[in-house]
């Protein structure tokens, strides 16, 4: 990294323990950070296990930079590409050797009944469902990791900003207000603050009531079906990143989280009667 | 396929057995497949060393009303078990 700039500040946060610091070198890059990291647990730096350089300016006026040590990880001028790259290193530093609990790449929000779970791979339309059933009442918990642990099957999200895929917008400005300035977007996407559509947020650690496999199909008819608890975990194990580090891989735990969870398939065209159909079959959900 | 043909389990995967279907994954890199009860039996006759015209000839005999379509089911699901590396051909016939 440049070592001609002077630091601002700096943070410690990360996820189950697992920490991470972002020293921070410029007054507006701590708001980026915050904005990204407010929600995560914080810790003592001489807990982290990497040290990431947020940077502006260098050598090339306004330039952003994101440095490991040595390695620059962003270079450019797009502060969303910035955040998102920031982001996805935290996540892979605090999952890596993560072995506190099985990982899932997955959306999560609270409800009366504890957590619904909505694992998928990118582009299923996590975010944006979550988004909107938060809209609806639901208790943000995050849009993108938990980690499921113990046989009170309690679910730890990684809570951070609502990261929407640029198309998303449209669909996202028919539920929730929200001006640009609000955001941090670029060309790819754009992140919005859950608190946006969740005001009153704490945060909480629920126990798992309910597994619902999001998949957004456009033009689609809604469609709700129960899963078999061996084809939940087989769609499950899909969205496990950390099994590695797992004793005998926790495929045993996994089965026995949806032996004991319901799990249901939702695929979903649009929020037209979306609220009435998971209504009646979840009273608890909203 | 060779109706005489035998097929062995891949030791890398495991069993995760569910109420009437089963779950196999890999352990080296954790991908599972579901099995549902007709694949779960086949799965198991290959584990017991029966060949391909063996497993179809059992099933005949106790499904006879699906008989039409047992020789085709069972092909598929050994080729589709095959395709994902749960099954390995053997060289016993």
């Amino acid at each position: 990294m440049p070592a001609v700039m002077n630091k601002t500040g700096s943070r410690t946060v990360g996820f189950c323990d697992q920490f991470v610091t972002i020293n921070f070198y410029g007054e507006e890059l701590e708001g980026l950070v915050d904005f990204l990291c407010c929600d995560l647990q914080t810790g003592p730096e001489s807990a982290a296990r990497a040290r990431y350089d947020v940077m502006l300016g260098g050598s090339i006026n306004q330039m952003l930079s994101l440095w490991l040590g040595e390695q620059c990880q962003y270079s450019g001028e797009c502060r969303y590409e910035l955040a998102y790259t920031l982001i996805n290193e935290i996540i892979y530093q605090c999952i890596v050797d993560n072995a506190a609990g099985h990982a899932i790449h997955a959306a999560a929000i609270g409800s009366a009944n504890g957590a619904v779970l909505l694992p998928g791979k990118s582009g299923f339309g996590k975010s944006t469902l979550t988004a909107w059933l938060v809209s609806k009442g639901g208790n943000y918990l995050t849009d993108e990791l938990v980690l499921l642990s113990g046989k009170k099957k309690q679910l730890l999200p990684f809570t951070r900003p609502f990261s929407m895929k640029a198309g998303s917008s449209a669909i996202l400005n028919s539920f929730v207000q929200y001006k640009q300035k609000d955001t941090i977007s670029g060309v790819g996407g754009f992140m919005l603050p859950h608190r946006l559509l969740n005001p009153d947020f704490f945060p909480l650690t629920p126990a798992l009531s309910l597994i619902l496999f999001p998949e957004y199909r456009e033009g689609a008819a809604t469609e709700l079906n129960q899963l078999s608890s061996a084809l939940g975990c087989a769609k499950l194990m899909e969205c496990y990143v950390n099994a590695r580090n797992i004793e005998g891989l926790g495929i045993d735990q996994l089965a026995d989280y949806t032996r004991n969870t319901p799990v249901f398939q939702l695929v979903y065209g649009s929020f037209d009667g979306l609220y009435e159909q998971l209504h009646e079959s979840f009273p608890l959900l909203f | 396929m060779e109706y005489l043909h035998k097929f062995l389990l891949n030791p890398d995967f495991k069993v995760e057995k569910f109420d009437n279907e089963i779950l196999l994954y890999a352990v080296s890199n954790t991908s599972g497949v579901y099995l549902n009860e007709t694949a779960y039996l086949v799965w198991e006759m290959c584990a017991q060393g029966q060949s391909v015209e063996e497993i179809i000839l059992f099933l005949e005999e106790t499904y006879p009303h699906q008989k039409e379509t047992i020789g085709e089911d069972v092909t598929a699901a050994i080729t589709s078990l095959v395709d994902y590396g749960a099954l390995i051909a053997s060289s016993d016939e």
